[in-house]
């Protein structure tokens, strides 16, 4: 399908389907598969270690890099061993608040995952001592569930999480709630490295209270269509927000990437950086929207979207929009600029000794890397450059395509 | 390594720039081109060098009495010819420390161990008055004018090439830095008996530098040649009579 028809089918779909709200981001849209969960496929069972163990083998490539994974999603089974984090059906923990910061109304994504996710991930982080946790998503079946972080004052986690598939044409979708208390701090590095033959729809939003400190590090590299709505806000003084996105995509690969951060409050900070990289006839929406609100004095706003286009026939729309509703004393800014690689740094880097196609891979990769340098959980760090890298060298997207549940290597903390 | 560039003619976009310029540079030799500005001075170092944007009109370029023209520019720094930009590119997210590593490996098949790889950065760092810090950060990025030439220099260091090609290193740099810089390159080129080519505007390096071949540019052709008699006469009188 060349561009044009893409976009005039996307017009089409969105016409019948408004989800978007903002007038720019309307013209757009990427419309997305949302499959029928059946009732047992989707709802995932938390089952004990000790009845599914003995089950997990090794990933030899990863357990030689020491990674273990607390949590581990694949079809209808999640697997965790960590105590602070439970799995259980949405309906045990109606109390709690899964699908109700992301509420139905904020757009027909979240309506539907509310509708049909049956199983919640609670983590629930309390205390100064710094923990770390990874998670794994394996995308052997089509998966609708939520997931919520409730982060205690002045405590600290990193969270990495994984998306990778079978290769079978699915979609998972994962909700995703933050909530964090005065102090506190969390970092999430989300890798999406599914299969081209899969799709993401990834929802994440989250409040930050008074100097809290949220840093997202969003490293989208697989999935043939990947559609991500993060909605952010630093709700307390003093509070910050960072996210930074990294994109790499070839063949045919979609990616519709709206991040929303706003600053409610004083002395509030918020940072969106996102970095595109496409070859082939791969597209990518960029869609960072900053806001700051009424009385958000002395607030701080940031939002940059940079793209290099490998190939003619990849497309990059870059569209950076703020909207800012006070004006004292607040600093906000927003850039955008997509262009080919630049041949003046190639052949800098070739007058060096380096060949053309070692010069392309270190351009790209030096590019992207500036997206990955938040990262500070080391696995994370880890595994995101190593399939970033992987991608940039002409590897197909969805790392270790042959995994199954039955392959994944965790440690059994318990039994330690 | 002996270069010769012979009668060379060179287009950027279509438009003659380099004229019908011929120059010998011998292993050990320093060869100075000065002239007006747009006068095709940068347009001969990046020819040479092998950029892919110029077209080579007419002339050839050869090395060791085989042509070059052929030739990519990663193929023309493994023979040994280095070029020194005038405005080195930044490049965010590439390690300096990692550049240059890499570009040690592609031009030089002997093995070096890392420490003592870092030792001789930190080395030559401190040789050419370059805070250490910087050699971790990224290539070029957020370095001042000076900085940027040193680290130019810090480069013509770990590749040590036979011919290196300077594109006015003392542009943007303090008094002190031109005399570092200068007796950085003239100390390498002794060591390496290393045959050079530097373009300037001012006298002042080339005060710490050696016996000198100065060729005077203009529109695109070489107009004189001469010794340090024909500099004191371009600084008294410029480059109108020239």
């Amino acid at each position: 399908m060349d561009y044009k028809a893409f976009r005039e089918d996307a017009l089409e779909k969105y016409a019948s389907l408004p989800d978007e709200t903002n007038d720019l981001y309307k013209r757009y849209f990427t419309e997305m598969r949302l499959p029928e969960i059946p009732a047992e496929a989707g709802s995932l069972k938390g089952a004990p270690l000790s009845d599914s163990g003995s089950e997990a083998t090794e990933i030899p490539a990863l357990k030689k890099a020491g990674i273990n994974f607390d949590l581990v999603v694949s079809g209808s089974n999640a697997i965790s061993t960590s105590g602070s984090i439970k799995v259980c059906e949405m309906e045990s923990i109606s109390d709690r608040l899964p699908g109700k910061l992301y509420r139905s109304s904020d757009n027909r994504f979240a309506a539907y995952s509310n509708a049909n996710s049956r199983t919640a991930i609670l983590v629930d982080h309390n205390g100064e001592a710094p923990e770390r946790l990874n998670m794994l998503f394996i995308g052997d079946s089509d998966l609708s569930f939520q997931s919520f972080f409730n982060i205690g004052e002045k405590s600290r986690l990193s969270v990495f999480q994984m998306f990778v598939s079978t290769g079978k044409p699915t979609t998972s979708m994962p909700l995703q709630e933050f909530v964090l208390g005065k102090g506190s701090e969390l970092e999430l590095t989300l890798l999406s490295n599914a299969g081209s033959a899969a799709s993401l729809l990834h929802l994440s939003k989250g409040t930050v209270a008074e100097n809290g400190t949220l840093k997202a590090n969003f490293v989208y590299a697989g999935a043939g269509r990947t559609k991500a709505i993060n909605i952010f806000g630093a709700n307390g003084t003093g509070s910050s927000i960072e996210v930074n996105e990294a994109v790499y995509g070839s063949s045919s690969q979609i990616f519709d990437i709206n991040t929303c951060l706003t600053n409610h409050t004083e002395r509030s900070r918020t940072r969106l950086s996102t970095g595109a990289v496409l070859t082939d006839t791969a597209r990518c929406n960029l869609k960072g929207y900053a806001k700051i609100d009424r009385y958000a004095k002395a607030a701080f706003s940031n939002v940059s979207e940079k793209g290099i286009l490998l190939s003619a026939d990849a497309r990059i729309d870059a569209l950076p929009d703020m909207s800012i509703d006070y004006s004292d004393q607040v600093s906000a800014t927003h850039s955008a600029s997509t262009s080919p690689m630049d041949k003046e740094a190639l052949f800098y880097i070739n007058s060096r000794g380096i060949g053309e196609a070692q010069a392309r891979e270190i351009f790209v990769s030096s590019f992207i890397s500036k997206y990955l340098s938040g990262i500070s959980h080391p696995n994370a760090m880890e595994i995101s450059s190593s399939v970033m890298l992987s991608r940039i060298r002409g590897g197909a997207c969805g790392m270790l395509p042959e995994i199954t549940a039955k392959d994944v290597w965790y440690e059994n903390k318990e039994k330690k | 390594m002996d270069l010769e560039i012979k009668d060379l003619a060179v287009k950027v976009n279509g438009k003659e720039v380099v004229k019908g310029v011929s120059l010998r540079i011998k292993p050990g030799e320093l060869h100075v081109v000065m002239g007006p500005n747009g006068s095709g001075k940068t347009t001969l170092a990046k020819a040479i060098m092998g950029h892919p944007q110029l077209e080579t009109a007419s002339g050839d370029i050869l090395a060791d009495g085989k042509s070059i023209l052929g030739l990519k520019a990663n193929e023309r720094a493994k023979m040994g010819i280095f070029l020194q930009f005038q405005n080195p590119v930044e490049i965010e997210g590439l390690g300096l420390l990692n550049f240059l590593n890499t570009a040690r490996g592609a031009v030089s098949d002997e093995p070096l161990q890392y420490r003592e790889f870092m030792n001789d950065i930190k080395s030559a760092s401190k040789s050419l008055a370059l805070k250490e810090e910087l050699i971790g950060r990224s290539l070029n990025h957020g370095f001042s004018g000076g900085e940027k030439k040193k680290v130019e220099i810090l480069q013509m260091h770990v590749l040590k090439p036979k011919i290196a090609i300077l594109d006015e290193p003392d542009s943007g740099l303090d008094i002190d830095a031109v005399r570092v810089v200068a007796e950085n390159v003239e100390r390498m080129r002794k060591e390496y008996n290393m045959g050079m080519l530097v373009i300037t505007h001012y006298s002042r390096i080339l005060e710490y530098m050696g016996s000198t071949l100065l060729h005077v540019m203009k529109d695109g052709r070489i107009v004189r040649e001469g010794g340090r008699e024909l500099l004191e006469e371009i600084e008294k009188a410029g480059y109108s009579d020239a």
